[in-house]
């Protein structure tokens, strides 16, 4: 080789006009000769370089240029190294970002996948919510298996699945066949010798890139053929049935845990996976191999703490599901008993990621309980939401093996039972009992109806040595200071011999499966040949039986009670006359006095961490959006609060957990504005065909009923609550588009505050499409400004007030907005992209960045108010849904 | 090599077990990677610059690259084939630290003399500089490229003439710790 030829000898290096020749003459320091602008980078990366050490430099800007830079593995991998700069609690707020990320955008980097990875082993509330966002990705990308986004959800997907199910084994540190990385390898191992450091400076991004899986082993749908074949079931009892034709009513939903299947099979064919770890000192997976190994127990407790969560998740929404088939009638009994069989799991290893705040110290609260008379059926035409009411106890879940409690769970360690599943809560297999087999093609798997023990058969390697550290359901939970047996908790909640109450509700709920079939199969009947009189007395029959259900012991406590104090709430919330929408009663009581109420009649009430939280559990909807939506609203609360303005907007959570369903938390110090009017109305139904609907109550008339005389201390608190949350909505609605914006979908709190919910339609969708109805820029009715005091009132004008200065704070993070739609937006699924890529510069657009701030305060006052106020299309949209809906105007 | 087929061939697969430490799978399985990333199965000198670009955005590792490129080439055709690559890659990653220094001298030593002269040694430190960038934090007696060759024509010129014969610079590679441990990086990952 000459030096000629290659042009690369000392005379080359000269030639590339580096200065650093002359740097030889005068002894520099460090910064100087390594200042990125001397050493000419042909990419201009100063910008980068200097926003990276900004100490202004925010996470979501990171994510913003791990989109913008997915093209270069090396600054790919930097940021990521950012990423682990912020905290957990603002990666978690992103995660449904990072994920999309991850997913959506094509990069040769493994930095994000491994960022994700090394997230999951170090929080668990991180690796439940990237779970199941990863498991939603997989169910939109179902009919591109072969896409990158479905290839590199499903690697990670594999990667968590492996790290919660199968026994904890130490990350894969081999290099495999990535050429690039080896060329940099064997190049960087001639340089040790000159520059030892620079060699272990790039290492991390070797390994990294060098650890990447490169074939993809599709193999997935053979071997599940042939775990199909595999039957040893002989029991064909009536349970069995009837879970497998529940089964397949929650078919949509179990359709992700189905192919959850088929990645833990296809996992198998992970190469190396037992591949001892040797050398090296730098990689963070080295210290989560180390981890693993120092803490077995800590990690058959997480173990524990995953399958339980995930199985109560699921329960949860099974119900919804299984509720689907049962008349409406009948549902809250159903409910109410569904709720009952869960209850006798509890307290267990579970509670809420993102929703109920943790604890301090990374300790997670611990559900505690149920209470099934607290919970309501919501009202929706094809879905049954419902709403409960879970008591925790704060912090009180730990995976620290030398607590009590957790020594105990590792205690029981060979005693495989399973939580909240009807199959398995009848007869726990006694401890050494091999496994059931169970029927297993590809129709029927679920995790409701495929003791999970059986998908643990599934996971590569070790099966033989995870434990199940669920506690026998009759002995003692030990931990919880004085410790409740369950029998207890069921006595308490049922008021009655413990005993007789387990076995009868077991009764109990298999007839009340046993009815939903029938019912169901007298649907498909009734387009035959039964008479349909004959058809309606069954039915008849069936829901009053499974009414009477409802007045089982367990169920029946504090019952009459209840309703009472409903009624009594009722009249105490916006003077409520009465109600006939169970649902809006619910919501409308006190939520500190239903805290403390619940307080004292819970076994658990007596604990010091003992709280409340209330939540919704939805199944049939994709909720991504609606999470977005929260999600930006949280974003601009942040800004405003950081910013000083003292405006009032709800932070509102929900976690995702597959592509149609999710936990909501719920706003419990609210009403909507219909059921409000609807009540202070009085009893008289609007007529939809025509006739003069009853006066409707005025917002004025509940706030006098509410908080009094208008100059009382009171009112004016209230109202002056109503003007600092409406002024920020108003120019929330405005940015985000958020349409649909009937008097059901917004809520006035026991406080004055407005809060708007259901995002259903923002950004480029709304109800009616192109004849939209709601082309004012936000909802401003002649009533809000009446109970403001009128267009000169100190209110209205403090109103515009806040509404501008909101608009001047907002408006400085306009590219932040635009571009976390831009991200979410790529191929997504979701409504309120429909108008692709247009849709993030339209939002950009309305921020209006281009007037100067007088401008803009013009442009507030005499467009959005102005168009706004009084709108008649506001006033035309209330009406249409006054006629069609029934829904307050 | 010739032409890229899919698959080594016997005669391919058996040299390649003589001179390197890898098996038959082995050699196969990195063949494949091999052509994934390189389907002509030849890498040119701009490939691999485009390669240094990836994981040193921060610097310029054009030098560095090319420098780098002479040693993989070992029949200076101007394109790196798998041979050259799986012979690179072994010695690196499985080779003894006299294999590994061995061929490490080949570029440092630009003229084949046999010795490493400051020059030449400048002109590779330099290049590693100018491609790391700032992004890499060094002690203040080694800001500088030159500071650098200072320090280590100190430690390795060990008859102080001003130039390093392969010896010197085995041993004083030997008796760094640093450059040791630096050496044996990836030992048992690949």
């Amino acid at each position: 080789m000459s030096s000629q030829a290659s042009g690369s000898g000392p005379a080359g290096v000269d030639d590339d006009n580096s200065g650093i020749k002359g740097d030889r003459i005068a002894p520099e320091s460090f910064e100087d000769t390594m200042d990125p602008a001397r050493v000419e980078p042909t990419r201009d990366l100063a910008p980068l370089l200097a926003a990276l050490e900004s100490p202004k430099f925010s996470l979501f800007e990171c994510i913003d240029l791990l989109v913008k830079y997915a093209d270069n593995i090396g600054i790919h991998f930097r940021l990521c190294q950012q990423l682990r700069n912020f905290p957990q609690l603002q990666i978690e707020f992103f995660l449904p970002q990072l994920v999309h990320v991850f997913v959506a955008y094509e990069t040769e980097s493994a930095a994000l996948e491994d960022f994700l990875n090394e997230l999951c082993h170090e929080s668990t509330h991180c690796t439940l919510i990237v779970f199941w966002h990863l498991q939603a990705s997989l169910s939109d990308l179902e009919d591109q298996p072969q896409s990158y986004g479905f290839a590199a959800a499903k690697r990670l997907y594999n990667k968590i699945q492996n790290m919660i199910f199968a026994s904890p084994i130490a990350p894969d540190e081999q290099i495999r066949d990535n050429t690039q990385p080896a060329l940099v390898l064997a190049s960087m191992i001639a340089a040790s010798t000159a520059v030892p450091e620079a060699s272990r400076y790039i290492r991390p991004l070797v390994m990294s890139q060098g650890r990447k899986q490169r074939s993809k082993l599709l193999r997935v749908a053979n071997r599940l053929k042939r775990l199909g074949s595999v039957s040893g079931t002989s029991s064909t009892n009536t349970q069995e049935a009837i879970e497998h034709s529940a089964d397949q009513v929650a078919s949509r939903a179990s359709a992700v845990f189905r192919a959850g299947h088929q990645y833990d099979i296809a996992a198998q064919s992970m190469p190396d996976l037992s591949r001892v770890v040797a050398g090296g000192y730098d990689s963070a997976a080295r210290r989560l191999s180390g981890d693993i190994v120092r803490s077995p127990l800590r990690n058959q407790l997480k173990t524990n703490y995953f399958r339980s969560e995930m199985q109560f998740v699921y329960s949860l929404q099974s119900i919804s599901n299984r509720l689907l088939r049962v008349p409406p009638a009948a549902r809250l009994s159903a409910l109410q008993l569904e709720l009952a069989l869960i209850n006798r799991d509890l307290p267990a290893e579970v509670d809420i990621p993102l929703l109920i705040p943790d604890g301090a110290g990374n300790r997670h609260n611990r559900i505690v309980r149920i209470s099934p008379t607290e919970a309501t059926v919501l009202n929706s035409a094809e879905k049954v939401p419902y709403l409960l009411l879970v008591e925790y106890l704060k912090g009180d879940l730990t995976f620290n093996p030398d607590s009590e409690r957790n020594r105990h769970l590792l205690a029981k360690n060979g005693q495989r039972r399973y939580l909240f599943d009807r199959n398995f809560s009848q007869s726990p297999p006694a401890p050494g009992t091999p496994l059931i087999e169970t029927t297993f093609d590809e129709e029927e798997q679920d995790l409701g109806l495929v003791p999970v023990a059986d998908r643990e058969r599934l996971v590569p390697s070790a099966n033989a040595s995870t434990v199940s550290l669920v506690p026998d359901p009759n002995s003692e939970s030990g931990g919880l200071g004085a410790p409740l047996t369950r029998a207890e908790a069921v006595a308490a909640a049922g008021n009655t011999e413990p005993v007789s109450n387990t076995v009868s509700i077991n009764d109990l709920a298999s007839q009340m499966d046993m009815a939903s079939i029938i019912l169901s199969q007298l649907e498909v009947a009734q387009s035959g040949k039964l008479p349909k009189a004959e058809v309606e007395a069954i039915k008849a029959r069936i829901v009053d039986n499974m009414q009477s259900m409802q007045n089982h012991d367990l169920l029946a406590a504090s019952k009459g009670e209840a309703g009472a104090r409903k009624l009594e709430n009722d009249l105490k919330t916006a003077g409520l006359s009465s109600s006939d929408d169970p649902s809006a009663a619910n919501l409308a009581e006190d939520w500190t006095a239903r805290k403390n109420r619940l307080r004292q009649s819970s076994p658990y009430g007596h604990y010091p961490t003992w709280d409340l939280f209330s939540v919704i559990v939805k199944t049939g909807d994709d909720l991504r959006q609606e999470a977005l939506a929260c999600q930006m609203i949280s974003r601009a609360r942040q800004i405003w609060r950081d910013a000083h303005v003292d405006v009032w907007v709800k932070e509102m959570r929900i976690l995702i957990t597959s592509s149609n369903s999710g936990l909501v938390e719920t706003i419990t110090n609210g009403l909507s504005i219909h059921s409000i009017k609807k009540a202070l109305t009085g009893l008289q139904e609007p007529t939809a065909a025509g006739g003069a609907p009853a006066k409707v109550a005025t917002l004025s008339q509940h706030f006098a009923v509410k908080f009094g005389d208008v100059s009382s201390v009171r009112y004016q608190q209230a109202l002056r609550n109503f003007v600092r949350s409406l002024a920020p909505y108003s120019l929330l609605c405005y940015i985000l588009q958020i349409k649909d914006r009937h008097n059901g979908n917004i809520l006035l709190d026991n406080e004055g505050h407005i809060i708007h919910i259901d995002f259903g339609f923002m950004l480029s969708n709304s109800p009616g499409g192109r004849f939209a109805l709601e082309v004012a820029p936000f909802k401003l009715t002649h009533e809000y400004v009446d109970l403001m005091g009128g267009p000169n009132s100190p209110a209205f004008k403090e109103f515009i007030a806040l509404f501008k200065q909101a608009f001047h704070t907002l408006r400085q993070y306009a590219d932040e907005f635009s571009a976390m739609v831009e991200i979410m937006s790529k191929d997504s699924t979701l409504a309120c992209f429909q108008n692709g890529p247009a849709t993030a510069s339209q939002l950009k657009q309305r921020f209006h960045t281009d007037l100067s701030d007088a401008d803009l305060d013009n442009f507030v006052e005499n467009s959005l108010v102005y168009k706004s106020y009084g709108s008649v299309y506001t006033r035309g949209y209330d009406q249409f849904q006054m006629l069609t809906q029934g829904i307050y105007s | 090599m010739g032409k890229a087929s899919s698959k080594l061939s016997k005669e391919e697969l058996k040299e390649l077990k003589e001179i390197t430490h890898f098996e038959s799978k082995e050699l196969q399985q990195w063949y494949k990677g091999f052509l994934k990333d390189c389907p002509s199965g030849q890498l040119s000198r701009d490939d691999l610059r485009g390669v240094y670009k990836q994981f040193f955005p921060f610097g310029d590792p054009g030098a560095f690259s090319d420098l780098v490129f002479d040693v993989f080439d070992t029949d200076n055709n101007g394109t790196v084939d798998f041979k050259e690559f799986i012979t690179a890659l072994s010695i690196s990653s499985r080779g003894s630290v006299d294999e590994k220094l061995k061929w490490a001298f080949q570029l440092y030593d630009l003229n084949k003399d046999g010795l490493i002269s400051q020059e030449e040694m400048l002109s590779i430190v330099t290049a590693i500089y100018k491609m790391v960038g700032s992004m890499m934090k060094v002690p203040e007696d080694e800001s500088t490229p030159d500071k650098r060759v200072q320090k280590l024509f100190a430690s390795m010129d060990a008859d102080k003439d001003g130039q390093i014969t392969f010896e010197e610079f085995s041993e004083g590679s030997k008796k760094d710790p640093t450059i040791l441990s630096a050496l044996n990086l990836y030992d048992g990952l690949v």
